[in-house]
């Protein structure tokens, strides 16, 4: 933790070689949280680009007393749901009739491993991808989430369990592909 | 089922919770190359409150230091000097109590007496002030008369020149429980034998031995511009022993021009104080008239410059907590995306002398705010008119833009600018007190006051992501006040071209009292440094 301090004192003096290495040793862990609210790399690396801006314009504010990587975290998470927000308008609305558009690659995957649940994620609608990944990943309740988005508990909940609903459709889906390749 | 779902989030939660992937080398290039933007040295850090009551009290300060520190001289032409320059007397005490003199003030007046004699003394030895040239006693002895006959009230016949009488016709009699001179009290010629009965009758000065004349300023009771004259050869016989005691002569005395350091022109009514009884003593006085330096008046009554002023502009963006907005992200991307511009405006001023030291400047100067804002989403709102428009909220407000071509745009849509510009115009009232010092071919100063500004123009210009040909006026903007209150410290100098023209050269700090806007996420307040030049041109 001694290091990680001095590391910080380093980047909050603007020493370059100090802010890469605090990059080099978060923004792997910081991308995949990127990743699941993004719809593709390339924007999950726009999240992460502008977090880290912010994570070293705000590095004087972090008080030491919790967790860096939590603090750093919630900024990227803002970042996400910022620009959620630029985006509102063109969210299209989705219901649960709407099928996931499945390419052939994502047949061929069939064990469920990092990329494959990443993209089970990335193609809920984005309410609903909101809203699992604040509850599920991040720990919000209902009523914190109802409030971060600007709708309402319910909504939230609804949303919730739709997005869960749809998973599990395609996870089943996606295992019973697997199942009639092994037969085959 | 409800089992399965939760089964879902544990299944997500530990398939992706821990999971690392590296990002491209062009993330860190991107951050990169924001950091080295930001590590460009910035202006001096931002001034609070607290740093501008301090910069401010010091430079007060600062000058008035120095206008006393040019005062000093009139320190001793004070209105007891008269009383003090008796060195070889010592009045009884029933005559310090006769006139009212407290023992404290006379001790005081003593001191102050010493300070001007080692001041002359110096004056003397040195003889260094080139501003300040001593009178010959050849021109000073003239003068000196000349300067006693124009005490006479105007229209005095010539005859009467050196009739004993005259100076007791323009005296005015001072009240024996009076400490104080009668100041700049005209004498009234019905009164005047009155006068001069009650001094005659006044017997308490057995021991006549003073000289000296002090002059004073009637306007200002201050004394630059004017000297300490004294009686002597054929002054005296205009002075009886025995018949003045502390009297006060009503007259009119010569000032000095400015320009060349001579009794030359006879000024307007000032008032003597004189304490003459014996013209043995004021015989003995010719070498202390050796001494008389005259300090011309440092600047004219009214002059006019017409300016140039660059600005150099700084808005310190605060949020404003009172009015909400996105727990203020806004006053944080306004201070990331605007930039201040370096302007150049024109102005005329004008100063007024209010005391030989003291001046006030006034006019009108032109006050020019531009902002640069870069690249930003701005969000499609409905605006009080119920129209819905692009809106680009700045540090100076909010305008909002009608794309020319595209779809109308609708509640909730953004759009990309790639660059804009607002313009703010000011005409600006200056209101300050400069404290002037220095000689006549070079005066230096330190001012301070206020600027009231009121804007006389705003307009924006913005060119949209994509389509760089099309600069976007604002169809209408909200959140700007109409007028704000700059504060100003700052100094100057003045160099003499010739002797009704002068090179002016003033770096000024402004501040804004208050926030330009009203109504908003931010609140702002611009601070700028001034380097304002011109000419001076003396009326």
């Amino acid at each position: 933790m001694d290091n990680l301090e001095e590391l910080i004192l380093a980047c909050i003096a603007g020493e370059r070689l100090a802010q890469n290495r605090l990059y080099t040793l978060f923004a792997p862990r910081l991308f995949m949280v990127c990743q699941r609210y993004s719809n593709s790399r390339a924007e999950a690396e726009d999240i992460l680009q502008e977090g880290f801006i912010r994570i070293f314009n705000h590095l004087r504010q972090f008080s030491h007393k919790g967790s860096f990587e939590g603090w750093m975290r919630k900024i990227i998470v803002n970042c996400a749901l910022q620009r959620y927000n630029n985006k509102k308008n063109q969210i299209q609305v989705i219901t649960l009739d709407n099928e996931f558009p499945h390419s052939e690659n994502d047949k061929a995957t069939a064990n469920l491993g990092e990329k494959e649940l990443l993209k089970l994620i990335r193609q809920l609608p984005p309410v609903y991808k909101l809203v699992f990944n604040l509850y599920v990943f991040e720990g919000y309740k209902h009523r914190e989430i109802a409030e971060i988005l600007g709708i309402s508990e319910g909504t939230s909940k609804s949303n919730l369990s739709d997005a869960r609903t749809l998973l599990q459709k395609e996870i089943i889906k996606l295992n019973h592909i697997q199942e009639q390749k092994i037969r085959c | 089922m409800a089992e399965n779902l939760h089964d879902i989030d544990n299944l997500f939660r530990s398939g992706l919770e821990d999971s690392e992937e590296v990002p491209s080398n062009a993330v860190w290039e991107g951050v990169k190359q924001y950091l080295d933007k930001q590590a460009k040295p910035p202006l001096p850090g931002k001034l609070t409150w607290l740093k501008r009551l301090s910069v401010a009290a010091s430079l007060i300060m600062l000058a008035s230091a120095i206008y006393f520190v040019h005062k000093e001289p009139g320190v001793l032409f004070q209105e007891p000097v008269a009383e003090l320059n008796r060195p070889e007397t010592v009045r009884p005490e029933a005559d310090l109590q006769k006139n009212k003199l407290p023992a404290g003030r006379l001790s005081e007046i003593q001191k102050s007496a010493q300070r001007k004699t080692d001041k002359v003394n110096i004056q003397k030895d040195q003889n260094t002030n080139s501003d300040f040239k001593p009178v010959e006693k050849k021109s000073l002895l003239p003068l000196t008369e000349t300067m006693l006959r124009k005490s006479i009230e105007p229209g005095i016949p010539e005859e009467s020149k050196n009739n004993p009488d005259i100076v007791s016709t323009s005296i005015n009699s001072k009240e024996s429980n009076n400490s104080r001179p009668l100041k700049n009290k005209s004498v009234n010629t019905s009164n005047e034998q009155e006068a001069n009965k009650q001094f005659k009758d006044n017997e308490t000065t057995k021991n006549p031995e003073t000289e000296m004349v002090v002059v004073r300023d009637k306007t200002t009771n201050a004394m630059p511009g004017i000297g300490i004259k004294e009686f002597e050869g054929s002054d005296a016989k205009k002075i009886e022993p025995n018949t003045i005691e502390n009297s006060y002569v009503q007259t009119q005395i010569l000032e000095s021009n400015p320009t060349k350091p001579e009794w030359t022109k006879v000024y307007n009514q000032k008032t003597i104080i004189a304490n003459t009884t014996n013209s043995t003593v004021l015989n003995n006085s010719v070498s202390a008239a050796n001494s008389l330096k005259l300090k011309p008046t440092l600047i004219p009554k009214f002059s006019i410059t017409p300016v140039a002023t660059v600005n150099i502009t700084k808005n310190n963006i605060q949020e404003n907590r009172s009015f909400g907005g996105r727990n203020g992200r806004e006053h944080k991307e306004f201070k990331q995306t605007e930039q201040n511009k370096t302007t150049i405006s024109p102005g005329l001023l004008a100063d007024f002398r209010l005391s030989p030291a003291i001046s006030l400047q006034t006019g009108i100067s032109e006050l020019r705010n531009n902002i640069s804002i870069s690249t930003k989403m701005i969000p499609a709102i409905r605006d009080n008119d119920g129209k819905v428009r692009y809106r680009l909220d700045c540090s100076a407000g909010s305008y909002f833009i009608d794309p020319k071509t595209g779809t109308t745009p609708q509640a909730g849509d953004t759009i990309n600018i790639s660059a804009s510009e607002i313009k703010l115009n000011y005409a600006s009232v200056p209101f300050i007190i400069k404290f002037n010092a220095g000689s006549t071919k070079l005066r230096y100063y330190g001012l301070a006051g206020i600027d009231y500004n009121f804007l006389t123009n705003k307009n924006s210009s913005t060119v949209l992501q994509g389509n760089l040909d099309e600069k976007l006026a604002s169809a209408r903007t909200e959140g700007l006040k109409t007028n704000y209150f700059n504060g100003v410290i700052g100094g100057g100098i003045d160099i003499m071209i010739s002797k009704k023209i002068a090179f002016s050269f003033m770096p000024q700090y402004r501040f804004a009292i208050k926030s330009i806007n009203e109504k908003s996420p931010v609140n702002s307040f611009p601070s700028s440094i001034s380097f304002i030049s011109g000419f001076k041109f003396t009326l």
